[in-house]
């Protein structure tokens, strides 16, 4: 069974006219790592928020259809209890600092405190999150002065240090320069060796197709298009929506039009190098 | 990474000053025993050792400017109010002794002295609070008083607000700089700065509040509302029995202080 499964789910915000999300059915297999892409307004934060219960437990409206979480109703989860088990990176970096803590050290280790973590090894977890996540040099800065980049780092270290089994991660790239971004993607795929299930919301799409093992393309809050990566990222159809595919897939389904086909589609620039390289070889 | 400074975590909380190192709640208890005794007392002779005792630990914990500031702002006008308030009250009540003569103007002994008991008393508590306040964090105090059995949720409304205050302050600025980079008068008298604050309220305002409902949801995303244990990366050191000690010493003072003062009252009647 998978571990979150969506059937048929319509949702609307609360005094709004629009649904946010329409007659949207996947599913999310534990251990794996899936990237969900589409353009602006498509739904995907608003999917985000349902899979970690905030829709219905925050954010009331019009929820119908079924959201399961392990077998069991988002509707019957308690919040807390979610909180310890799926770890949500959200979009907006400036709402994330808890506004109570002096140093970065300390806001880090908030969601430690909460869940009860021994002090020398929320200690430990803190410094090796920081040094993961490159933000060693500002444990002792106050959150509250910090840049956008850097708020986004400090939140999604303070969620990493969590280490929940699950992880919802909402842009986590959109405030961070060229540098910023590989760091981070690091660290994802750190964290895709451990075992963890990710869910990654990413316009990047370069990256999406080379971490994600599936991917989901989010249009007019359903999913338009869903599979395994290159399923998905070569499909001539997604030349027509909004969605962006990778470069190199471009130049491949090009290639392929002009009659000059490659053994295969490429997503990735290692994948192109070899095929092309192959062809040349032909 | 600064692993000296990550570990050090490890110690209690300490700022390295006798006075400020002391549990929040035992300082308190001091503050306000004194407090409340300069207050029943109402001697201009309890309220200047006060003064001088609160100067001196100003000193020590090197507060002494903000401390210096604050307490001027308080003392200069209520010394120069008081004085001149009783003077006129009296002036013409007679069997009081002379005091001196100001341009053709009598000043008498005992307004001066009832002037100089009030002035003084409110400035040895203030003194003594000034001491407390600028010489505790309030995270600290809160650390204390949920460590007494406190909610976290109290505490992070209390600190948050706090927080929020300091954010609204400085998006104030931001707007009245920006309004000043579009050549509206912002500096000058206050009807002029008035009337540039006024249009920021709201929204200062607006985006204090629609950054709560996030915020809520962010804290959520911390676990804030797991149950089950909590522990805390900063913690206070025990309280050591000496600070139980000086907190009765103060206690007693109080109610001494009192004491003192119910004996006067009733020889007046
Ligand atoms: N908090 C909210 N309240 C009301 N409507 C919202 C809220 N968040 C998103 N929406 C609406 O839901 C739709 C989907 O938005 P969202 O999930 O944020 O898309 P995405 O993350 O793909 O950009 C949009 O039409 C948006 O206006
Ligand atoms: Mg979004």
């Amino acid at each position: 069974m998978a571990f979150i499964e969506l059937k048929n789910v319509s949702y609307k915000y609360p005094y709004t006219k629009e649904f946010a999300l329409q007659n949207l059915s996947c599913s999310f297999e534990k251990g794996k790592f899936y990237g969900i892409i589409g353009e602006n307004g498509g739904g995907k934060t608003t999917l985000c928020n349902l899979i970690r219960g905030l829709i219905p437990h925050f954010y009331l409206g019009k929820l119908t259809g079924e959201c399961l979480i392990e077998g069991k109703d988002i509707r019957d989860w308690d919040t807390a209890e979610l909180s310890s088990k799926i770890g949500y990176v959200f979009q907006n970096p400036f709402t994330q600092i808890s506004g109570i803590k002096s140093t970065v050290f300390e806001e880090v280790a908030i969601g430690l405190e909460n869940l009860g973590v021994p002090k020398d090894e929320m200690i430990e977890r803190v410094i090796n999150v920081c040094e993961q996540l490159d933000i060693g040099h500002l444990i002792k800065n106050n959150p509250n002065e910090l840049s956008g980049g850097q708020r986004q780092r400090v939140a999604f270290a303070s969620i990493i240090a969590m280490d929940t089994e699950t992880l919802v991660i909402d842009e986590p790239t959109s405030q961070l320069d060229p540098e910023g971004t590989e760091n981070v993607f690091k660290i994802i795929n750190t964290l895709k060796h451990s075992n963890k299930t990710i869910i990654l919301v990413e316009h990047k799409i370069d990256l999406i197709a080379e971490f994600c093992d599936e991917i989901l393309v989010m249009e007019d809050g359903t999913v338009a298009f869903a599979g395994p990566t290159h399923e998905v990222l070569t499909k001539r159809e997604l030349l027509q929506h909004e969605a962006s595919i990778p470069e190199v897939a471009k130049f491949g389904l090009a290639m392929e039009d002009a009659g000059k086909h490659l053994s295969s589609i490429p997503v990735t620039m290692d994948e192109a190098y070899r095929l092309v390289k192959e062809r040349k070889g032909r | 990474m600064d692993r000296e400074f990550a570990y050090s975590y490890n110690n209690y909380v300490k700022y390295g000053n006798g006075w400020k190192d002391m549990n929040p709640i035992s300082k308190l208890t001091i503050a306000v025993c004194l407090g409340i005794s300069s207050c029943v007392i109402q001697r201009w002779q309890f309220g200047v050792v006060l003064c001088i005792i609160g100067t001196l630990m100003a000193v020590y914990t090197k507060i002494f400017r903000k401390y210096l500031r604050s307490l001027l702002a308080i003392a200069i006008p209520l010394l120069l109010l008081t004085t001149i308030l009783r003077q006129l009250q009296y002036a013409h009540t007679p069997g009081f002794t002379p005091l001196f003569n100001l341009l053709g103007w009598q000043w008498y002994k005992e307004p001066f002295i009832m002037s100089m008991n009030v002035a003084w008393y409110i400035i040895g508590f203030s003194s003594v609070l000034l001491n407390y306040f600028l010489n505790t964090e309030m995270k600290d105090l809160m650390l204390a008083l949920e460590n007494r059995g406190v909610t976290h949720v109290a505490s992070y409304i209390m600190l948050s607000s706090m927080q929020s205050i300091i954010d609204m302050k400085k998006s104030a600025d931001t707007i009245l700089e920006s309004q000043k980079a579009r050549g509206i008068e912002t500096d000058g008298n206050l009807i002029v700065r008035m009337k540039a604050f006024f249009p920021t309220l709201g929204p200062i305002l607006l985006s204090a509040m629609s950054g709560t409902e996030e915020k809520a949801i962010a804290m959520d995303a911390r676990a804030f509302s797991h149950e089950g244990g909590h522990t805390y990366l900063r913690v206070l050191r025990p309280v050591p029995v000496w600070e139980y000690i000086l907190d009765a010493l103060a206690v007693l003072v109080m109610i001494g202080s009192i004491a003192y003062a119910v004996l006067r009252a009733m020889q007046r009647i």
